[in-house]
């Protein structure tokens, strides 16, 4: 199938989509611009450098369609909330069925002056400014067809806003839910958050399945951060075990500002998430931080470039990924340094464990760097268990299975041992133990 | 307690252990000496059932069963505990995390209920206390950044904590300053008792002093070469391996050109 065919089915859906939404002229012109993109390069094939060990092949041998219009108001969202929420993490949730909003708590409005957290189709409807100035501007198409195909569907998803020298003190859930039926769907969930000068946010995504069949997800985050703020963005694709999850994010950040990004993968038959994040001015600082699990015949692919813009920055990346049975994991880590990002503190460790000797991961990093005066390390490895240790623990009385569990679990560990949020670390410590049962 | 007979070893195929003879009793401590590299550690990882180390002959009996064929979790579990002549590093898994799951399987082989939190922390404060191991140690992964010395003391709190029938300390007291030799072997003194054994692999006299050994062999390319009571200890410390090494060699031509 070349790129075009692949194509031409999502084309005729977004006619179908066309005519159902109603659209203000500037969405349009962005859906339009997510269209175009996409007929004049089409979707990816594993010819394609950036696709080449992530065959998504299988994604086409089904079709994917929009949820109908009745659907997601017969799910049952009541319960979603409680049932689909991290344990125990007090916050604000934004429950997203099918791609749409279903539901705010109650909390959401009662935050402080100019803070909006809301579904993004409201937004749009009650002509939010700062959402249309901010919508489709960060999330390039560049090397990334799917981003352009989320674009094209643009409906809904989360809008979040934390105006300047606000600090919220308690974390903004967005729960993503497929609750299909007999059809298979695919979603475009659209997540904007809009961060000002001087304040602070956790934001917790989480995709998860409530029902239905096979399903597709296409998801995409913006994320623009302004001056002296601190934002910290967890992922959780919690996918069923069948679907497929292509996502990607992309952030920029202002001077003095943090960012601080965990992306733990679990689910889906192939999965794939791409961040790019772009330190816009001086000492920003990211980190960005992953854990993927693979088993069976799962695919996990994660691309992540950052760009070093301007002078002092800092950028710390580690990954690490546990594969088992027949899965294949892919990390693709770019660093671009521009001649202008003198003192670029850079340094990315991916780490990859495989538990059968039919997992595969493949690994590149990616270093361009036109400054010179820049400090940028990377390193990876893939291993096994270390026999030594496996012994050690036998040796006092621990079974084989339990060293492996242990040692597993540490290995993990790293990954998370830095998720300051204490529910949300104890969620993923339960998704690894749970994984290694 | 433990009767070993004609035992022999391979590593990577190459043959370590060539016959080695060894008895022990309930009670009684045994040193074992010999030069480096005669096979000392590979009679305890054998004994531990380490995989690397593939016993190819002769008998193994621990109470009286045959244990070659045991993992090495069910020999641990039986009893049997050795403290590493070179403990490993375990990132991101913590002391007490290690040492409870350890503990609440032998436990549970022994048909005992697993020890809750309180009362474990309290077992694991008292021998803390005796081998003046610091607290903040066992919040610690295990061995993971632990001086030489901390290593060594780690693995006698081990044996204190799992108390277990058969003791083997393969050089413990290496690398120990004269201050921890006293505490680790007054650690050793405290298991040591009339239902349980010690092996302990050592190449010096001084641990000796502290814990009095009832019999010392020397273990010489793959065999016990000679046994005797613990003025054997002091003989070799006078007089080194020579002796012992000419007279095996001479016994056993063919071996020696090994
Ligand atoms: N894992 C291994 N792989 C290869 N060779 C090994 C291994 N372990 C031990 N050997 C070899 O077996 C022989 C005996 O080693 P062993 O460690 O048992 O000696 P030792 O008596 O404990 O010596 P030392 O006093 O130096 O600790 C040596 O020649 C050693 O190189
Ligand atoms: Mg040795």
């Amino acid at each position: 199938m070349t790129n075009h065919d692949r194509t031409t089915r999502f084309l005729d859906e977004y006619e179908r989509f066309k005519a159902v939404q109603p659209t203000p002229d500037w969405l349009h012109t962005i859906h339009e611009s997510g269209m175009s993109h996409l007929r004049s390069v089409g979707l990816p094939t594993s010819k394609d450098e950036q696709w080449r060990f992530t065959d998504i092949a299988s994604l086409f041998e089904t079709s994917f369609r929009l949820p109908d219009a009745g659907m997601d108001d017969a799910a049952p969202t009541g319960d979603m909330i409680e049932t689909f929420g991290i344990p125990n993490l007090e916050g604000h949730v934004l429950l997203l069925v099918n791609g749409k909003l279903a539901r705010r708590s109650d909390s959401c409005d009662n935050v402080p002056e100019g803070v909006e957290i809301r579904g993004l189709a409201e937004s749009v409807a009650a002509g939010a400014r700062v959402a249309g100035d901010n919508l489709s501007r960060y999330a390039r198409f560049n090397g990334n067809p799917f981003v352009a195909l989320n674009t094209a569907f643009i409906a809904d998803g989360a809008y979040i806003r934390i105006p300047d020298g606000v600090a919220l003190d308690r974390p903004i859930q967005i729960l993503h839910v497929i609750a299909g039926g007999a059809c298979n769907i695919v979603s475009y969930p659209r997540t904007l958050i809009v961060v000002g000068d001087g304040s602070e946010v956790t934001v917790v995504e989480r995709y998860v399945t409530a029902a239905g069949s096979q399903y597709f997800t296409n998801a995409v985050g913006e994320l623009t951060i302004g001056h002296r703020s601190r934002v910290n963005l967890y992922k959780l694709q919690q996918e069923r075990s069948d679907a497929f999850h292509i996502g990607s994010l992309s952030a920029h950040v202002g001077a003095d500002s943090y960012f601080n990004s965990h992306v733990a993968s679990a689910g889906a038959a192939l999965s794939r998430h791409d961040i790019h994040v772009t330190l816009d001015d001086e000492r920003a600082e990211c980190r960005l931080n992953g854990l993927y699990l693979g088993r069976d015949r799962q695919v996990v692919d994660n691309h992540t470039r950052i760009d070093h813009t301007m002078p002092n920055c800092n950028s710390y990346e580690l990954y690490k990924g546990i594969l088992d049975d027949r899965s294949r994991g892919v990390f693709n880590g770019k660093i671009h340094v521009h001649p202008d990002a003198q003192k670029t503190d850079a340094k990315q460790t991916n780490r990859a464990l495989l538990l059968s000797d039919d997992a595969r991961v493949n690994t590149k990093p990616e270093l361009e760097i036109y400054a010179d005066d820049v400090k940028c390390t990377h390193g990876a490895t893939i291993g096994q268990l270390d026999d030594a240790a496996v012994f050690y623990l036998r040796s006092r009385g621990i079974s084989r299975e339990g060293a492996h569990a242990i040692l597993t679990q540490a290995f993990a560990g790293e990954a998370i041992a830095n998720v300051t949020v204490e529910p949300l670390r104890k969620h993923m410590e339960s998704v690894v133990s749970e994984w290694l049962a | 307690m433990l009767e070993i007979r004609n035992l022999h070893a391979n590593v990577d195929g190459k043959s370590i252990l060539k016959g080695l003879n060894l008895t022990v009793n309930k009670g009684e401590v045994h040193a074992i000496m010999g030069p480096n590299g005669s096979g000392k550690s590979t009679f305890a990882q054998v004994l531990t059932g380490n995989e690397t180390y593939e016993a190819v002959g002769g008998e193994i009996l621990f109470q009286g069963n045959d244990i070659a064929d045991m993992d090495p979790e069910d020999r641990a579990r039986e009893g049997i505990f050795m403290a590493f002549q070179y403990p490993v590093e375990i990132p991101g898994v913590s002391c007490t995390y290690f040492l409870k799951n350890a503990l609440n399987a032998i436990r549970e082989h022994q048909g005992l209920d697993p020890l809750d939190a309180m009362d474990f922390l309290a077992m694991v404060r008292e021998k803390m206390k005796l081998l003046e191991i610091d607290e903040s140690l066992i919040n610690r992964s295990v061995n993971e950044g632990f001086s030489g010395g901390e290593k060594k003391r780690n693995e006698i709190f081990q044996l204190l904590v799992l108390n277990p029938r058969l003791a083997i300390l393969d050089e413990t007291d290496s690398g120990l300053d004269i201050d921890a030799l006293r505490i680790v072997a007054s650690g050793v003194e405290t298991f040591r008792s009339s239902e349980n054994a010690v092996v302990m692999v050592t190449h010096y006299q001084r641990l000796l002093n502290y814990i009095e050994p009832d019999f010392v062999h020397v273990l010489y390319n793959g065999r016990i070469v000679k046994s005797g009571g613990k003025e054997l200890a002091l003989e070799l410390e006078e007089c080194g391996y020579d002796d012992i090494r000419n007279e095996a060699d001479a016994a056993a031509p063919a071996e020696a050109a090994v």
